[in-house]
């Protein structure tokens, strides 16, 4: 495996898959830092006071479509519109239990997702974004 | 000059087709004996040797006859010897040679054709006696002294005039006999002609009327008699006009058949029955006129549209009706799919974590970390029988469409689901009001009712705002068409641009809250619908909510 990944964030409703999925990246020490987001909003939040300094903003994001106050697709719709004050290069993951092509369509739709992972994710899944 | 020389000259004059149906005349030949042929014979040449002489006298005689007169004077002189040529040679071959069909049907012809002019058969008895009387003084001449030759000449004469005679007559009777026949025939025809046009008018189905051109119905038929419910005579000498809801409307019809082409076509209007009703007609009159061209009156045929425009009317409502089916059963068809993806989006969330955290406790060495995540595999577990609960309650509402109704009084129902929820709104300090009556029933499934009641009441309670008491209010809306539920809160709202779509989807919660299930307007919205009403919803942040429940 490669470098390791600085911060990671989680962006996830289901407290029992973020249990599970923070246990799987410590396992297998892939992220210094994870934070924990339980819908978009939350992420954004978060996010939109950091846009100008170098810090504090993720290497990747593990974002959820279903989500209550701001789902996936609403905060990919949000973070297009503060990207250019972004300099550091944010990789986005969709992961989520839908394998309605309809939602997997979408998410290629957008120029800002590099992958879509169906849950559960996978170990395999995990070293791919570290070798990105 | 014999009678016949004289319709032999009109013949010259008026020629005529011969005609092919004389045959009759060959009855008429007749058998003369030796001494009769002579005499005849006789007669004949003696006034071809005085032909001219008798002319003259026959010319000064005629001159004023109202009859020969200007049949004579207008004959030129070289056509009159030419014609008298003609018939003594006629005559002769008859009587010498026995060439009878040459001179009958010549004298049938000639006979035919005087009748055709008018000349009545008793003026030729003039004729005769005039020949007569020319030839006495002409046969004492030529035997003098030889009475019984004058008499053998007019024996001839009188039996060859005889039998010229005869054939004359016949064939005037015969001529009248044909035209009366073909009089006959015509009268017959046109009154059958008019027989057909008026039972073709009868027939019809579609009322009609002629005016005079001043709009006096001069006729009409059966069927505008049953349009109108009045009798033909109460009809006749009405103003057509009248007969209409707007008579004035009929009336400019009416003048524009005059104004323009002469016709109007389809011309709507309604033809009023004497019990009320009215049938929508499309109008096409048309001026009729002598044969001058000048206007007798108005022809007017109107259309009875009436049926036609039911059955357009029940079209589009047929089609409209097809249009809301397709539209909810692609409604329906939405839900299912998206019902689909749902349940699959859902248990596969819940064994997927089971999934990976049975994973990592293979993995997991350390006793106290696989505790933990037993722990939560089995409360992924608990949740995947929850989710399952839950896809069976949203189904049995889809199921439980034909569950019984029955009445129900709202306000009572209202505040049982609020009887419920009492220590809640007590702890909080929520008012509420029920702005109903208490009497209204309504026919609703029991159950589908107090699960409304109770998911909006129990939302209104979630989603209060954090700085204000609840207040909520149970408002009935009654209309001509609709019966409405509203329920107000002035709650934390919701921003409907962005969750307008997704309110009444399935796990979609628009608000940080831990009970935030996201089912239950998902539930509500299908009983609505499933007893045939619908629910839409008026929000604003901050301010508060209106859902409102059509009944009915």
């Amino acid at each position: 495996m490669k470098q390791k990944i600085e911060l990671a964030f989680i962006v996830d409703d289901d407290e029992i898959y973020v249990f599970g999925l923070k246990k799987m990246l410590s396992i297998h020490n892939i992220c210094k830092n994870i934070l924990i987001f339980s819908n978009g909003y939350e992420a954004l939040k978060y996010i939109k006071p950091l846009l100008s300094s170098d810090t504090g903003l993720p290497d990747v994001i593990l974002l959820d479509i279903n989500m209550p106050i701001m789902d996936g697709w609403q905060f990919l719709d949000e973070f297009i519109k503060i990207k250019p004050s972004i300099q550091k290069k944010i990789t986005i993951y969709m992961v989520s239990s839908s394998i309605n092509p309809a939602d997997i369509n979408k998410a290629k739709s957008y120029e800002e997702v590099s992958d879509y992972f169906v849950k559960p994710i996978r170990l395999n899944d995990l070293s791919k974004i570290l070798e990105e | 000059m014999s009678s016949n020389q004289i319709t032999s000259n009109h013949q010259a004059i008026q020629h005529t087709e011969p005609r092919a149906e004389t045959a009759w005349v060959f009855k008429f030949i007749p058998r003369l004996s030796p001494e009769e042929r002579k005499n005849i014979e006789t007669y004949l040449n003696i006034t071809r040797k005085y032909k001219d002489e008798i002319n003259e006298l026959a010319l000064e005689d005629l001159n004023d006859h109202p009859i020969w007169g200007p049949i004579i004077k207008q004959m030129p002189k070289e056509m009159m010897d030419a014609r008298n040529d003609l018939s003594y040679n006629l005559q002769i071959g008859a009587v010498v040679r026995d060439e009878w069909e040459a001179y009958l049907t010549d004298l049938v012809q000639q006979g035919v054709q005087y009748a055709q002019m008018g000349i009545l058969f008793k003026d030729w008895y003039e004729i005769v006696a005039q020949v007569r009387k020319y030839l006495f003084p002409i046969l004492h001449k030529e035997f003098p002294n030889q009475p019984n030759r004058i008499i053998d000449t007019l024996s001839g004469m009188d039996t060859f005039i005889d039998l010229g005679m005869t054939v004359i007559g016949e064939s005037y009777i015969e001529e009248k006999r044909k035209i009366t026949e073909k009089q006959k025939i015509e009268i017959l025809e046109q009154k059958q002609l008019t027989q057909r046009t008026r039972s073709l008018i009868e027939a019809s189905l579609d009322p009609f009327i002629t005016t005079d051109i001043k709009g006096k119905i001069t006729d009409v038929n059966e069927a505008m008699v049953k349009a109108t419910g009045l009798s033909r005579e109460r009809l006749l000498s009405s103003n057509f006009a009248e007969h209409f809801s707007e008579p004035l409307q009929a009336f400019k019809g009416f003048e524009l058949v005059f104004e323009e082409k002469g016709y109007v076509s389809n011309f709507p209007l309604q033809l009023r029955h004497k019990d009320g009703s009215v049938r929508d007609v499309l109008y096409n009159a048309s001026i009729y006129r002598d044969e001058n061209g000048e206007a007798l009156g108005v022809f007017a045929a109107a259309r009875d549209i009436t049926e036609q425009k039911k059955a357009s009317m029940r079209l589009e409502q047929l089609n409209h009706e097809q249009k809301e089916t397709i539209e909810l059963v692609g409604e329906q068809n939405k839900r299912l799919i998206n019902f689909a993806h749902i349940v699959s989006h859902n248990l596969r969330s819940h064994s997927g974590n089971i999934g990976m955290l049975l994973n990592l406790y293979q993995e997991e060495e350390n006793p106290e970390d696989k505790a933990a995540l037993i722990a939560h595999a089995l409360q992924a577990s608990n949740r995947l029988s929850e989710t399952i609960t839950n896809l069976n309650d949203v189904v049995s509402v889809q199921l439980n469409i034909n569950e019984q109704r029955s009445k129900i009084n709202l306000y009572q129902a209202i505040e049982k689901s609020l009887e419920i929820v009492a220590p809640d709104l007590k702890s909080i300090e929520a008012k509420v009001s029920i702005d109903v009556p208490k009497d209204i029933l309504i026919e609703y499934v029991a159950s589908y009712l107090d699960s409304i009641l109770l998911n909006m009441i129990t939302n209104c309670i979630k989603y209060q705002h954090p700085d204000k008491k609840l207040e909520v209010r149970f408002h009935l809306n009654t209309s001509l068409n609709h019966t409405i539920l509203e329920i107000s809160d002035n709650g934390l709202g919701i921003d409907l641009d962005k969750h307008g779509n997704k309110i009444f989807g399935m796990y979609n919660t628009f608000h940080e809250h831990k009970e935030s299930r996201g089912l239950g307007l998902f539930i509500t919205k299908n009983q609505v619908e499933a007893m045939g009403g619908k629910i839409e919803v008026e929000s604003e942040v901050n301010k508060g909510t209106t859902f409102k429940i059509y009944i009915s």
